[in-house]
């Protein structure tokens, strides 16, 4: 499959007075043509700052680390062009009225660009906004056209958000907890809308979102993302099966489904994330993790690859059953795997 | 405890009403879950349960007395709203947004309650001074419970508790939610979309639609054997999205192989 766009050493630091604090650890990603990639994280896990990096759209403050390649081309991650969001990655953020000029009618903000950038003519791009709205299921493409955002109810403004996002035809759509604000229906049928778009298109398409339960149905692979760094990547059908990292599989099973035990309470992850100023040594997850043992506190994982799936974890890097620690009396005296 | 008579409201210049003819009853220590889409309703009958607006039609009785919302007087319905930062005053202490509907307690007592409530909802008393910039969203949202059970309410109505919440810090505010109301013993009205939230907090479940309500049924009922076409195409969507299956209740798998990166 062609890679439509990849980070590689991709680090996220933000100023702190003279020196420069770590957000992101270095990560490696790759976004391939018609996929969808989910990267899913707690807050401030840094899945945000990730993928704003991978596109040069960083706050004021902070710096990025690494390389980004975008349809081919390869940019020092703090100099990547301007012109390619837009052209060549475009970005669908949280707050579909943010990223909408609240001036100017929704039918010029979506043609606007493409326009300026010499993708399309004006007829052209008048043409593909009509059909992408219509695709999104906003049958009367042309009244939206001329309704301002503050016209638009909140499922209109986030298909408008997306038929922005889709204009230029872009190899990398970026889209950041896109069905926050949405019923429970319209957010499977956006979220099926975006994932039918960009494979359509031979996009590639990074789903950024809280919810682990909710996009790996419309993602083929998930990154998790925890204080900062790619915990585990895997095919979203293998994640379900078999969670490789302890903080996967407590995402999981924390995550409530209609098949919850009614009035019963649900399992949490004891403790918070940490904050990047208090980041441990060893492993981020170990003073949460019920596997923790003295090798975790001591020394930071490195991820481990098996075939198209890896976990930074050091259960993870123990061969199956043999030689692995004990881990129901470790060391760091905690007892027995507990129930999930 | 709460009981809802053949409501209704309908807004001026608007072709169908908001709500129209509900009627529901909320037991003292159960839950009742109003779901639907945008418009179905939900948060109209929100604001007329609290007594923020008044019904066209019906009535709304609490403790069989109509309820009304009187300025200077701390309601027996009290509301946890979506977005904790929004429910608290930024220039005040969380200690003193807590304590404001406390009425006709002496300082000290104030302060032991503060601190009692504050214990409760598993924030340390000793932070009673900071203001809600100092705390993270799971935390504001159990502050904002803790404000809410100041007023010894009869009836919490929550809407969207934890959609603004991450999957781990949600967890912990619904167990918090089920652990109050077993101490507590308030009646809940809980306004949602999430259905999984629904299965976890509802001993009933009312579904909305264009202001009507087409199924009111016991949560293990409702899930079970949806009765209204609507409620099951709610299910269907909802039953698509994943579900840990019994695989990843197992330990953490291990692959073989050696680290490829030892940064």
């Amino acid at each position: 499959m062609t890679v439509v766009a990849s980070a590689r050493n991709l680090s996220v630091d933000a100023a702190r007075g003279r020196t420069w604090m770590r957000l992101v650890d270095p990560v490696d990603l790759d976004v391939h043509a018609g996929e969808v990639l989910g990267i899913v994280g707690e807050s401030g896990a840094g899945k945000t700052l990730t993928t704003r990096a991978m596109v040069g759209l960083l706050p004021r403050g902070t710096r990025a680390g690494g390389e980004v390649t975008l349809a081919g081309r390869t940019f020092d991650a703090r100099a990547i062009p301007r012109e390619e969001l837009g052209r060549t990655a475009s970005v669908v953020l949280q707050n579909p009225l943010t990223g909408l000029n609240p001036l100017d009618r929704v039918g010029r903000q979506l043609t606007d660009g493409v326009v300026h950038l010499r993708l399309m003519s004006q007829a052209a791009a008048v043409q593909r906004a009509t059909e992408l709205l219509g695709r999104l299921g906003l049958t009367d493409a042309a009244r939206v056209l001329r309704l301002y955002p503050h016209q638009l109810s909140g499922g209109m403004a986030q298909r408008v958000a997306i038929a922005a996002a889709l204009m230029p035809r872009p190899r990398l759509v970026i889209v950041d907890e896109p069905t926050t604000a949405l019923d429970a229906n319209v957010r499977i049928e956006v979220l099926r809308l975006i994932s039918e778009l960009g494979r359509e298109a031979d996009s590639g398409v990074v789903m950024v979102s809280h919810d682990l339960a909710l996009v790996s149905r419309f993602c083929q692979r998930v990154a998790i993302m925890y204080a900062g760094r790619i915990v585990e990547q895997a095919a979203a059908s293998d994640l379900q099966a078999t969670a490789l990292h302890p903080y996967t599989r407590a995402l999981l099973s924390c995550t409530v489904s209609t098949q919850a035990r009614s009035r019963a309470s649900v399992p949490v992850i004891p403790g918070a994330p940490p904050g990047p100023q208090d980041w441990p040594a060893g492993c981020v997850y170990a003073p949460r993790c019920p596997y923790a043992w003295d090798e975790c506190t001591a020394r930071r994982p490195a991820p481990v690859a098996a075939g198209d799936r890896d976990a930074a974890c050091h259960l993870a890097r123990l061969p199956n059953g043999s030689g692995s620690p004990d881990v129901t009396a470790g060391p760091a005296g905690r007892r027995g795997l507990p129930d999930a | 405890m709460l009981s809802v008579h053949g409501v209704s409201r309908h807004y001026p210049r608007s072709p169908r009403p908001a709500v129209h003819s509900a009627s529901f009853t909320v037991d003292q220590g159960t839950t009742l879950a109003i779901v639907g889409e945008s418009g179905a309703g939900k948060s109209t009958l929100c604001r007329m349960l609290v007594g923020l607006e008044p019904p066209d039609t019906g009535h709304i009785l609490l403790d069989g007395e109509p309820v009304t919302a009187r300025p200077g007087r701390v309601s027996r319905l009290q509301m946890v709203f979506q977005d904790p930062f929004s429910s608290l005053n930024p220039l005040h202490s969380i200690g003193w947004s807590v304590a404001e509907p406390m009425l006709g307690l002496s300082r000290p007592q104030r302060r032991a309650e503060v601190g009692r409530l504050l214990t409760l909802v598993g924030i340390p008393a000793g932070r009673s001074a900071e203001r809600p910039a100092a705390f993270s969203g799971g935390q504001l949202q159990r502050i904002a419970l803790a404000r809410a059970l100041a007023a010894r309410p009869r009836v919490l109505v929550c809407d969207e508790p934890t959609s603004s919440l991450d999957v781990s810090v949600q967890a912990q505010v619904l167990n918090l939610l089920l652990q109050l109301q077993e101490e507590e013993r308030f009646a809940c009205v809980l306004v949602t979309h999430d259905l999984g939230v629904v299965r976890v907090l509802a001993n009933d479940v009312l579904v909305l639609r264009g202001g009507e309500v087409v199924e009111h049924a016991a949560a293990d009922d409702l899930f079970a054997r949806p009765a209204d076409e609507y409620t099951r195409s709610l299910l269907a969507a909802v039953q698509h999205e994943t579900v840990p299956g019994p695989a990843v209740a197992a330990a953490p798998a291990r692959l073989g192989g050696e680290p490829d990166d030892d940064h």
